[in-house]
């Protein structure tokens, strides 16, 4: 009977699964609307039925055409290759700068560690200012911020490809790496430049690779691991986060082996753990400790008041229709860890991230990315697993999935744009040329802050941003909303007679310009560039 | 001997290949963009030097061999030494981006500016430091 339930769960997965990917193709190609039909719990169901195919350890099975050394190289480095030459496309014509952040990057390398101002110290790991202040040495910001970012995506590449050999086999780790170079969701990170999130990333995976190597005793592993781990805390916080909480669950599981609990495993798990933190403290000692303590608030009240702080990327339904193509092989990944009793650093992050995403704690968006990382992870242990079972519904769903996300990603790579154009970045970096030394530079859209921070060289007032905006949110409203000389006046006199320096205003084309249709006298329009505007106040 | 010699001469045939690709890289980038051939031959190079080689030098200093893939699996088992190229190329990358900021962050912390000079020596002091420990443990070896 038992046998019977089996073969019609096996047989109706099948089924359900070509049906399935068939609709993921027609998605793809626009012949069907996705939202038309609740895909995401079609591919949890999915998901679910796969619990039933799940046979021997993927581990002992890799394929033989990929045990071929020449083969399997030629593989990587064509990943490899891709994920260069589609983060490289939008690059192709443009000069500036994809995502909101890079502002904010082009000023941390160039004078965070100079300046050390208060946002820095509690926004930009000091890893990442250090790392940051050597390159700066050796390469152009323009450099560091487009084409050396293009090279930490590969190299996130390459930990993705590694911890997926290493937990599972051959096989996983090149289907892994490929998902990973077609992933929406991987070249959005690329978009909006989550540079610190990307050289975290890549470094937390290598650490689970030790850790996973020091499981079977490889020697200087362990060295290796906490090396790794030690540096993701240095270089991105919620990375290390993430996990941290993945190696504290992680601790308590491993040494629970045949039935027996072997405490001094535990121990020396614990031990480790503590080495990282200290080391890790170690590192924000003195200057750097606020980027801790000021975080620590936060995280609790993330916790009690759920879905308050989400943190700037798509949201969850977004992400489950984004990755369909990939979703439920990722949910029969998971399950087979849990079939097989691999409870491990892996099976924990994707667990904590899952968790942290749906119930909306701490950063929720954010962590979207650690989860999609992780269940591109766990997908291509999904694909061995069907491979392992049916050979020719496996190479039939291959080609369905490679066609799906090479068609996506390149669409979507081709339609990658900057968020400012030439016109409103020369503006802003005229601010330099034109202004005084000691001047302010001032932006009053939260569309150009960062840009304007980044590209004028010059002490920046946004609102609600960096160091010297003295204005709370109603009083912005009121300024916005204004077209009263006198409160307009009296908003940019509180400037100046708190820093006595003259201010530079920068109105771009796609913000509304209050400053043109009032006449104030201490205030003038110096440069204008096809409607992107800089005015002058100085009494 | 033979073999010892046989393996220089693999060194530096290898050495003046990567400088040639390297080489290669720089004109295609001065094809594809504004940027003049010293400029990008600072961007390679730099990145090279910066990035990958302390990480590169170091690594063979706790696996002295490079396996290929198709050996790996037949000896997982073993404690030994060795890993794939792969691993040698990750391992490179992140123990450069490890040593190089730490180094300089340590000796920023005791008053060392953090200039072109001093940090091209401090990278230079790791590289030469790691090559001198790899050739006394070779040297051990062939002994």
């Amino acid at each position: 009977m038992k046998q019977k339930i089996q073969s019609i769960m096996e047989s109706s997965f099948y089924q359900l699964l070509l049906i399935y990917f068939i609709l993921v193709l027609m998605i793809t190609f626009s012949l069907f609307y996705k939202y038309t039909i609740h895909m995401e719990v079609f591919a949890l169901i999915l998901g679910i039925l796969g619990f039933f195919i799940i046979g021997k350890n993927i581990e002992e099975k890799t394929s033989r055409f990929l045990e071929n050394k020449n083969f399997h190289y030629s593989l990587v480095v064509l990943a490899l290759l891709l994920i260069f030459f589609l983060r490289a496309i939008p690059y192709m014509n443009n000069n500036i700068p994809l995502g909101y952040d890079a502002g904010i990057y082009k000023y941390a390398i160039e004078h965070g560690l100079e300046n050390l101002d208060n946002w820095i110290l509690q926004g930009v790991e000091p890893g990442f200012l250090y790392l940051m202040s050597v390159f700066r040495l050796f390469l152009s910001t323009d450099f560091t911020l487009r084409w050396l970012f293009i090279l930490f995506n590969v190299l996130l590449g390459f930990s993705i490809y590694l911890v997926a050999r290493e937990y599972f086999n051959k096989t996983a780790g090149i289907l892994a790496l490929f998902i990973y170079t077609f992933s929406i969701i991987q070249f959005k990170v690329f978009e909006m430049m989550y540079y610190k999130n990307v050289i975290g990333l890549s470094l937390a995976l290598l650490a689970l690779y030790f850790l996973k190597k020091h499981e079977t005793r490889k020697k200087y592993s362990l060295l290796f691991f906490v090396i790794c781990a030690v540096l993701t805390a240095w270089i991105h916080r919620p990375t290390f986060y993430i996990f941290g909480l993945s190696y504290f669950f992680y601790s308590f599981a491993s040494p629970y082996k045949d039935r027996k609990y072997q405490w001094k495993m535990l121990a020396n798990n614990i031990l480790i753990g503590i080495i990282i933190l200290a080391l890790a403290s170690l590192l924000y000692f003195g200057k750097f400790s606020k980027a801790i303590l000021l975080l620590i608030e936060p995280i609790f009240s993330g916790f009690v008041e759920p879905g308050q702080s989400s943190g700037t990327f798509i949201n969850f339904f977004t992400y489950q229709f984004t990755t369909l193509v990939y979703l439920p092989l990722g949910i029969i990944g998971l399950l087979y860890l849990t079939k097989k009793k691999q409870f491990n650093a892996l099976f924990f992050w994707a667990l904590i991230s899952a968790v942290i995403v749906y119930f909306q704690f701490f950063f929720f968006n954010r962590f979207i990315i650690f989860l999609d990382i992780v269940i591109v992870i766990l997908a291509s242990a999904g694909f061995s697993v069907i491979l392992e079972k049916s050979r020719k519904i496996g190479i039939l769903i291959f080609i369905i999935l490679f066609i799906s996300l090479i068609f996506s990603s390149f669409s979507y790579s081709f339609g990658s744009k900057p968020l400012l154009n030439e016109n409103e970045l020369d503006t802003i970096s005229q601010i330099f040329t034109i202004s005084e030394n000691e001047a302010f530079a001032m932006s009053t859209s939260a569309y150009y802050s960062t840009w304007v921070q980044g590209y004028s060289q010059r002490r920046t007032i946004a609102p609600g941003l960096f160091d010297y905006d003295i204005h709370n949110e109603q009083e912005w409203k009121d300024f916005w909303a204004s077209n009263q000389p006198n409160l307009i006046k009296n908003f940019l006199e509180d400037y100046i007679n708190k820093y006595k320096q003259p201010l530079y205003i920068f109105i771009g084309e796609r913000q509304k310009d209050n400053l043109m249709s009032v006449n104030i006298t201490c205030l003038q329009q110096v440069y204008n560039k096809n409607g992107n505007k800089i005015y002058k106040y100085q009494c | 001997m033979n073999k010892l010699n046989n393996a220089k001469i693999k060194w530096i045939i290898g050495i003046i290949l990567a400088i040639l690709v390297l080489n290669i890289i720089s004109v295609i980038i001065v094809a594809f963009s504004n940027i003049s051939y010293k400029e990008s031959l600072r961007i390679v190079f730099g990145a090279v030097y910066v990035l990958f080689l302390p990480g590169f030098i170091m690594s063979y200093i706790f696996f002295p061999k490079t396996k290929s893939i198709e050996e790996k699996i037949k000896s997982e088992a073993e404690n030994s030494k060795e890993i794939d190229l792969i691993e040698r190329i990750a391992l490179s990358f992140a123990l450069s981006i490890a040593i190089v900021p730490l180094l300089v962050f340590y000796l920023n912390l005791i008053g060392v500016k953090i200039s072109f000079l001093n940090t091209f020596m401090t990278i230079l002091g790791v590289i030469s430091i790691s090559a001198i420990i790899l050739l006394v443990k070779n040297k051990k070896k062939v002994d």
